[in-house]
């Protein structure tokens, strides 16, 4: 009986530890600030583009401490932006994705009402998760979306 | 032992709890019982009031102050629905006007109270800080039968939770009740989320109530009017032809004062001087709500020299606010007006470096519920 219980426990042990992130041998595990910066390098934006502070990315976002974050917005009033993270677990990772989608949402909203000029942008947003690593890019560049897609695979 | 051990002496004073005890227990009675009647939902209530077709009682909230009795509900008009429905990816139209479909999300609700609670804290001693809430059409000159679609969030409930969240340096002045009671009236714009200035003006009403001032009567007022107002609603709808054919009129109040000026720091740091209310008979039929205070700038001064008392106010907005500012104009030496979607800097430094008397955040429901335009006003604490 000892020895059964003790497989058990042994058997949740490893499901708990793979459950964390899925299949690991899928999952893509990001550096934020390097995968950030390299978008901002590898596309075409209408304005300079700026490092958030890490404190206003955890303001704006459902992020949890545990969470390693990173992005660079527009120095003028459009939309451009570009987030990074990577999260502890899957929950953490799909929660953020979430909140990312929302704040599209609302950005929409307000690009529609006060800055139709863009709204074109916004519409081409891309937000992307391959496991615990998420990427958010409101880009003009036609190419964001398979750069992003080329660093989360 | 004996029977009567500690049972014999002090024989009244044993019924003295007793007495207590009991009295205790029918005040709780007594309570449970007045929080049981009191207990409803009021987005059901209207939904079913409208199907009788009863004139509704207004859902209210006691009168500030008045912490242990709840006054008579005042009546208001129905609304019905007259024409078609229609339903757009942000807006509902019945007939020839234009609802803006509302969620509220406690999540970002508590974020906004935080950033409010965070300059009160920050200029507690040096200036008063009040929060005016501001209602959408769709919570208030909605047709009843409506209310209670899911995709209408019951925007009473959530300005009892937006406050709800205000810690006690914060004025809050509750909005829905006073534009419930002005259902009937031009309020709101059929083709265009904003409130009317008339609208704007019973904010106002109420703001003079919660800092002690006394409103101008609104017959007072000179009033301009710019016909054929097609707002965001007409191209929410894809210009519908139910709102095309139906445009709205921009009613504007002239301030008291005529010596009264207004300069505006634009986007591009130019200041320019302009007047508080623009005639717009000439503008494109989308700009018309741009007649109020320049418009959405970053940053906006109105200095009135009838009055030198160095009496000020900032009134941290976005466009709702600009039909609301003229009514301020009267009351303050100097009014401040930054919208913080474009302005960059701290509230709270602003405030304490310009002696600033009042802080009003006149921002509505729907800004409330952004987390975009909650994290610009994050920025700027």
């Amino acid at each position: 009986m000892k020895k059964l219980m003790a497989l058990v426990l042994a058997l949740v042990m490893v499901l708990l530890v793979c459950a964390g992130c899925g299949d690991k041998s899928k999952d893509k595990v990001i550096e934020p600030e390097a995968v950030a910066s390299e978008l901002v390098d590898g596309l075409n934006w209408d304005s300079e583009m700026v490092a958030y502070d890490e404190g206003d990315l955890r303001y704006y976002f459902d992020v949890t401490d545990a969470t390693v974050i990173a992005g660079y917005c527009a120095s003028t009033s459009t939309t451009e932006m570009v987030v990074a993270a990577q999260c502890e677990d899957e929950a953490a990772a799909q929660a953020l994705e979430s909140s990312m989608k929302q704040y599209l949402s609302d950005l929409k909203m307000e690009a529609d009402r006060y800055q139709p000029e863009e709204v074109a942008r916004v519409d081409k947003a891309v937000i992307s998760r391959n496991g615990c690593a998420v990427v958010l890019c409101v880009s003009g560049d036609d190419r964001a979306a398979d750069t992003v897609e080329a660093w989360l695979k | 032992m004996s029977r009567y051990r500690g049972r014999r002496s002090g024989g009244s004073s044993r019924l003295i709890p007793f007495i207590i005890a009991l009295l205790v227990a029918i005040a709780a009675i007594v309570l449970v019982i007045i929080n049981v009647t009191k207990d409803k939902n009021p987005a059901d209530d209207v939904v079913d009031d409208a199907q009788q077709g009863d004139v509704m009682p207004d859902d209210t909230l006691p009168d500030e102050g008045d912490d242990t009795t709840v006054e008579d509900e005042p009546q208001h008009v129905v609304i019905e629905v007259q024409g078609d429905e229609e339903r757009y990816d942000a807006v509902y139209r019945v007939g020839d006007t234009g609802y803006e479909m509302y969620t509220y999300v406690e999540s970002t609700a508590k974020k906004y109270a935080d950033n409010i609670n965070a300059i009160a804290d920050a200029v507690a001693g040096t200036a008063t800080v009040y929060m005016l809430p501001a209602p959408l059409s769709s919570g208030i000159t909605l047709p009843d039968a409506l209310y209670g679609k899911d995709i209408f969030s019951d925007q009473k409930a959530a300005e009892d939770g937006i406050i709800g969240f205000m810690n006690d340096k914060v004025v809050s002045v509750p909005l829905n009740k006073a534009m419930m009671a002005h259902r009937g009236e031009y309020i709101y714009f059929r083709t265009d989320h904003h409130w009317t200035a008339t609208g704007a003006y019973y904010a106002y009403a109420e703001f003079c109530k919660a800092a002690g001032k006394t409103p101008t009567p609104l017959e007072s007022y000179e009033t301009e009017e710019f016909p054929g107002f097609l707002g965001t609603f007409y191209r929410d709808t894809n210009e519908s032809s139910h709102l095309g054919d139906n445009p709205d009129t921009v009613v504007a109040y002239h301030p008291l004062s005529t010596e009264a000026t207004l300069d505006y720091t634009d986007k591009n740091g130019q200041v320019i001087r302009w007047p508080i209310i623009y005639d717009q008979s000439s503008a494109p039929a989308s700009y018309k709500y741009g007649t109020f205070v320049g418009g959405d700038q970053p940053y906006t001064i109105i200095k009135n020299p009838a009055l030198t008392d160095g009496s000020s106010c900032v009134v941290v907005k976005e466009s709702f606010g600009n039909a609301f500012v003229p009514f301020l104009v009267d009351h303050y030496e100097t009014v401040h007006v930054i919208d913080y979607r474009y302005w960059e800097g701290s509230v709270s430094d602003f405030v304490k470096t310009n002696g600033v008397d009042d802080v009003l955040f006149v921002n509505n429901l729907s800004a409330i519920r952004s987390s975009v335009l909650v994290g610009y006003l994050h920025d700027i604490l």
